[in-house]
């Protein structure tokens, strides 16, 4: 397919790169020449230098024959203006990346502009996306990751194993002997660097991070072995007013959870305590510890640090966790702190851009690709196919089947019926199937299954 | 399960008059109807099939749709075939048209038996070939022997 990026900043290169990886024939749109440099050095594109919003540079950049347009700036408005053009050339996919709270559909402002008028097809808010990951996490105190499949049913956690727990050095085939646990699927486990993925096989050890797949209503039983209790969310403090904080605050303004906003500026307070009459706002530094500690830092469920600047998300944390808070969650889109915010005692991580990448990647596959999530923290991704009439596997007890290295087929949907695969399963036309495949195998799966 | 047992042949209907999906879902609950397959719980049941169409499209692939839905008062598992010679946009998981049409009602405690019933209407008819030859038949008999004939196969 033929598909333009406007946009070569984080978001609009990691797109470009998995694309290209994908075999689409790709245009890079960027203003900044040294940025295009760049791109054009590490990636066999076609650049173009320029505006988004301007008809001659999307001339040059093909846009008469382009299947998907995807605009990827930081500016909303170039991006929306990119789509609008698109649409008087009939591209038949128009991606945005919209990050104003008031263009979002929790603002005020989306009825003004629906995005049918603006000519976009899928408007994705990376803000918005990050937000619903931070209330997935809040209800899963015990993960570090939670994706879930909401018209299939199924949810994929993330759980760091722990010393304390029972099935720790257990030998995963020996689960069996959990009547709780039979419902449930390891599709990977992280052991210093590396996925592992045990297709049945193989321990879990202290230190591991590990992946596992259930009916959304299993958790109930599964959750306790991973020291998860489902202790309601009372209390929450949010560090930062940004987009987040507002979108967060919309959710929990009519709930029963009561949650304070800390906020250093003084000014950012005042405009957002008028904005949300019943969220509490603290004016306060979030590294404070004292005055944090005046404010119950002691009494709460979850430590939410979602401000524009990550040294003081990763502190507040750090504090909050000493303080034995249940969850904290941090903002952070550097990825070089990445590899030690468990060690600096953050549960989970929240990187709105990584999201943007994934939730815009889910519009671009094609064929038989029905879904896909990317797993934060690594990279890898779980893919939902169609069995069509056209898979050679149809009929062939999984255990069989020779499936690419990196890969598992962690459920199958068979009409409204979830299935947690074991070897003799087979797959039937008409199957969804969830493939869990690690980076170096998302490549093959596509082949294999597509 | 034996899906021929749970067919009737006034429940067959090789040339589907509709166009669009929610005619084609009301042509064949009329068709279980009309070969007195249903009481009084003809309208439970069409709103019970329209429910579940609304949580996803139940046509799979390949022109292949699946109707269904659990339903309680009915004493055991009814089910319909319809053919559509043009195809009907049913809103398929693969954006192809269905012309294949498997209605399936099952009483609301028979979990076990609806689930085979699915597995074993998607096996019988997950060759392109059975599918063409299915879409040939010229009338309701030629189609319920087709489906007893694929079903001794598959034994």
């Amino acid at each position: 397919m033929k598909i333009i990026i406007i946009g070569a900043g984080d978001v609009g290169f990691q797109i470009a790169e998995r694309l290209v990886h994908e075999e689409h024939d790709v245009v890079v749109v960027d203003r900044d020449p040294q940025k295009i440099l760049e791109v054009s050095r590490s990636l066999d594109v076609l650049t173009v230098i320029g505006q988004g919003g301007d008809y001659n540079v999307l001339t040059k950049a093909n846009i008469t024959d382009c299947d998907i347009l995807i605009a990827a700036t930081d500016v909303d408005e170039s991006n929306m203006i990119a789509c609008f053009i698109a649409k008087k050339f009939n591209v038949p996919s128009k991606i945005a990346r919209v990050r104003n709270y008031f263009y979002s559909s929790n603002g005020d402002n989306h009825e003004l502009f629906t995005k049918e008028e603006l000519g976009i097809d899928v408007l994705i808010n990376p803000e918005e996306v990050a937000t619903n990951q931070i209330i997935k996490l809040i209800h899963s105190p015990a993960a570090f990751e939670v994706v879930d499949f909401p018209e299939e049913n199924l949810v994929i956690k993330g759980y760091r194993v722990t010393d304390g727990l029972e099935i720790a050095h257990c030998p995963i085939k020996n689960f069996a002997v959990y009547d709780d646990l039979k419902q449930m699927l390891i599709i990977a486990i992280i052991r210093e660097d590396e996925m592992i993925i045990p297709k049945g096989e193989g321990v879990l050890l202290p230190g591991d991070k590990v992946y596992v797949v259930a009916k959304t209503e299993d958790f109930n039983k599964i959750s306790p072995y991973f020291h998860e209790s489902y202790k309601p969310v009372h209390r929450v403090f949010i560090v930062g007013v940004a987009n987040i904080t507002r979108h967060l605050c919309k959710y929990f303004e009519d709930s029963d959870i009561h949650v304070k906003v800390i906020e250093s500026d003084r000014n950012k307070c005042l405009s957002f305590s008028q904005e949300f009459h019943k969220i509490d706002v603290v004016n306060c530094s979030p590294t404070d510890k004292e005055a944090l500690m005046d404010e119950g830092l002691e009494k709460i469920d979850a430590f939410i640090a979602v401000s524009d600047d990550e040294e003081k998300n990763i502190l507040s944390s750090m504090i909050a966790k000493k303080q034995k808070v249940q969850k904290t969650i941090a903002k952070i889109q550097n990825n070089d702190y990445l590899p030690f915010t468990s060690t600096m005692g953050i549960d989970a991580v929240i990187n709105p851009k990584l999201a943007t990448v994934g939730e815009i990647l889910k519009y671009v596959r094609l064929g038989n690709v029905l879904s896909v999530v990317t797993l934060g923290e690594s990279d890898a991704e779980a893919i939902e196919y169609l069995i069509t009439g056209q898979s050679k596997w149809i009929d062939i007890p999984l255990k069989d089947i020779d499936f690419p290295d990196g890969c598992l087929v962690s459920a199958i949907i068979r009409l409204d019926e979830q299935i947690i695969p074991r070897g003799n399963d087979t797959l039937q036309i008409g199957d969804r199937i969830i493939v869990f495949a690690r980076p170096d195998g998302i490549e093959k799966v596509g082949k294999f299954f597509g | 399960m034996i899906i021929s047992d749970i067919l009737r042949l006034e429940g067959i209907e090789v040339d589907l008059k509709s166009q669009t999906k929610e005619d084609v879902l009301i042509e064949l609950v009329d068709l279980l109807e009309q070969a007195k397959m249903l009481d009084e719980n003809k309208e439970i049941i069409r709103n019970a099939i329209f429910e579940r169409e609304k949580l996803s499209s139940t046509g799979i692939c390949d022109g292949l749709a699946i109707p269904h839905a659990k339903v309680s008062g009915i004493k055991s598992i009814l089910g319909g075939i319809g053919i559509s010679k043009q195809g009907i946009d049913f809103q398929a998981l693969d954006k192809k048209v269905s012309k294949i049409f498997f209605i399936l009602i099952s009483p609301k405690e028979d979990h076990g038996n609806h689930v085979k019933a699915l597995a074993k209407i998607t096996k019988i008819l997950k060759e392109e070939s059975w599918r063409e030859e299915l879409m040939r038949c010229p009338g309701p008999q030629e189609v319920l022997d087709f489906i007893k004939d694929k079903e001794k196969n598959l034994v």
